[in-house]
């Protein structure tokens, strides 16, 4: 089945789960489509690579056992992504840590001349955990996993103006933070 | 109007025609807009950028396929972005060859193939333990029958020869019945395998007038009988035939003075390779074993539940002589892996280690030491892969022949497996017991 398996959708290796035969295959191709969007939307969301690996492989088991109960699921991403978001939810419930700007010297790397992609990502996972979790949870939907509006709607729980404006406000808290960085790229320009 | 907002729908692919134009005709007025604009591509890069360095580390996914009984992933079970990022040497330990891929691919693809296999092995395995065990029944009886064995048995003598031209046959009944000699098993598969011989011999004596005619009868083959019926001295004169006929041990003449020849329309092969066994098929064996094996070093990690192939080994040989057989093998094992990773992202180098079990398959080449006995020291290698790295056996051991198609074998056996990962070989070897058994069709 390995040679076939990229030709299958995303439900119908959903259902695959549930044969022996074949779990190993769909499960994998599965892993491959969409394991570096919920890692990353742990990693972003939590802030933390342990509690965001432990979520993420908590996620997959619980995946993989809801596929293989012979769960029915039409939206197998999205499906997906709020068994990790419920995951990341209970998580942050559970450790609820509160972050303030003082709390972060944002590292403006010395003599930077240009806008280096490399080095503006460094500093993006800080200034993601000073947003608000609704703000931070809808840019990460939207930049990381390439969700549209209607889905981060729908995975939310909001509306899809509602997701469009938390992303915008996101991005705009975002640029304030950096605005440092900004700056001294300005001035070496 | 908000120009930030445009501007975030300009890059977010959502903004209408008459507005773009709008935003971009602001942006052409306005170096604030511009600046803006600048800052937000730079966030989208640096988003985009941030996300292919997120790719899960290897030690989480292969924990996660291990805690579901899968063999870790390949390199393949990441997203490709994130292998541009980590870059190709970063993958994980990839197979070695396109053969090898393929024959895996083949083989885990083809499962129902493959437990059909197993099942056609095993109803062949009975089938012929039926007919043996029947065939069995015939040697016993022809091996018991000696014992009240009342063969008359002739030796050649000159003038009887000379004097009789008529010769009758007796058929295997007859024979058993009256038969007194106490023959040892091995004469009588002589006598089995040497029947063809005696046609030629009977034909060589009809021509010189010896009157044995029936081609469908044989002369009895006892040792004696052997020498004399296919001997070409046959055709030597009476005196210097019956010198050469010494059987001291064996009674000699028949009452009636005659040659007793038995009805064995039927030649019995008691060993595969006759001379007349020219066919593709019966030159073939089908082997099946089971491999009992320990890591060097023992492994840590228990390795993931399988297919019923697991630690089983099928294949199938073509014996080009008795004693050199080529064929493929296939079977299931697992290999415990330990190897250095680095994450160059991270800085990190890890040590990994786990235990998949993998599908295997290969060239198979045997040589039998002494395929004339029953008894044979066998050399059994395999050469081949898996879906992560090349993959070696050589087995040394024994192979016992209770009869001319069964072989069973034991044996000590060594493997392993060689695999690469970012740049730097590895190998897992094992060593165990094998012990199995050989079907020849």
């Amino acid at each position: 089945m390995k040679h076939r398996v990229t030709s299958y959708s995303d439900e119908e290796l959903f259902a695959h789960l549930v044969d022996a035969g074949l779990a190993e295959a769909a499960f994998s191709e599965l892993y491959r489509r969409h394991g570096q969007r919920m890692y990353a939307y742990c990693m972003r969301v939590l802030g933390s690579v342990r509690q965001a690996e432990d979520v993420f492989q908590e996620a997959m088991m619980k995946f993989f056992q809801s596929g293989q109960s012979g769960t029915e699921v039409k939206n197998v991403a999205g499906y997906l992504m709020l068994t990790v978001r419920n995951l990341c939810l209970n998580r942050k419930r559970d450790t609820k840590i509160t972050f303030s700007l003082e709390d972060y010297d944002i590292h403006v790397p010395s003599g930077a001349a240009h806008y280096e992609a490399e080095e503006l990502a460094q500093l993006i996972s800080s200034a993601l955990e000073l947003l608000e979790d609704d703000y931070r949870e809808a840019v990460v939907l939207r930049e990381y996993d390439g969700f549209s509006y209607q889905e981060i709607a729908t995975i939310t729980g909001s509306t899809e103006v509602n997701a469009r404006t938390r992303v915008f406000r996101a991005k705009q808290q975002l640029r304030t933070i950096l605005q440092p960085y900004f700056n001294d790229i300005m001035k070496h320009r | 109007m908000n120009y930030s907002e445009l501007i975030h729908d300009f890059l977010d692919g959502t903004m209408e025609q008459a507005e773009e134009e709008e935003l971009l005709m602001a942006i052409a007025r306005r170096a604030d807009l511009r600046e803006e604009l600048r800052q937000a591509l730079a966030l989208k890069a640096a988003f985009k950028a941030d996300f292919q360095a997120l790719t899960p580390p290897m030690h989480l996914t292969n924990s996660i396929f291990a805690e579901m009984g899968f063999a870790a992933p390949g390199a393949s079970a990441l997203g490709t972005s994130a292998l541009a990022t980590v870059g190709t040497s970063a993958s994980a330990p990839v197979a070695t060859g396109g053969m090898f891929s393929a024959i895996y691919t083949f083989l885990q693809g083809s499962f129902l193939t493959a437990l059909a296999s197993s099942f056609l092995t095993a109803a062949l395995f009975l089938t012929w333990n039926h007919f043996a065990s029947e065939e069995s029944g015939q040697q016993e009886r022809i091996v018991q029958l000696p014992a009240s064995l009342a063969l008359q048995r002739i030796t050649p003598q000159a003038s009887y020869l000379q004097e009789t031209k008529h010769l009758h046959t007796v058929t295997r009944e007859q024979w058993t019945s009256s038969s007194t000699h106490n023959f040892e098993q091995n004469n009588i598969r002589n006598f089995n395998s040497q029947e063809q011989e005696q046609s030629s011999a009977q034909q060589r004596q009809d021509e010189s007038g010896f009157g044995i005619s029936s081609s469908s009868n044989s002369i009895v083959s006892t040792p004696s009988d052997a020498t004399t019926s296919t001997s070409p001295d046959n055709a030597l004169p009476p005196a210097a035939l019956a010198s050469t006929v010494r059987e001291p041990s064996l009674p000699t003449v028949a009452p009636n003075k005659q040659y007793q020849t038995i009805s064995a329309p039927e030649p019995i092969s008691l060993t595969a390779a006759t001379p007349d066994a020219d066919g593709f098929f019966q030159h073939l064996q089908i082997n099946a074993r089971g491999i009992t094996s320990v890591s060097l070093p023992r492994a840590t990690l228990p390795s993931n539940p399988s297919s019923f192939l697991r630690n089983t080994a099928i294949g199938a040989l073509y014996r080009l002589t008795e004693q050199h057989c080529f064929g493929f093998e296939f079977g299931e094992e697992a290999f415990f892996q330990r190897f250095r990773a680095t994450d160059g992202e991270r800085q990190l180098v890890m040590d990994v280690q786990q235990n998949p079990s993998l599908l295997w398959a290969g060239l198979a080449y045997r040589y039998v030491m002494m395929p004339e006995n029953n008894v044979s020291p066998i050399l059994h290698t395999v050469l081949g892969g898996t879906q992560i790295g090349a993959t070696g056996r050589v087995m040394l051991g024994l192979n016992y022949s209770p009869d001319a198609r069964t072989q069973f074998t034991l044996g000590v056996e060594s493997s392993a497996l060689v695999y690469t990962h970012q740049g730097i070989w590895y190998a897992s070897p094992k060593i165990g017991i094998t012990y199995g058994v050989s079907l020849k069709l």
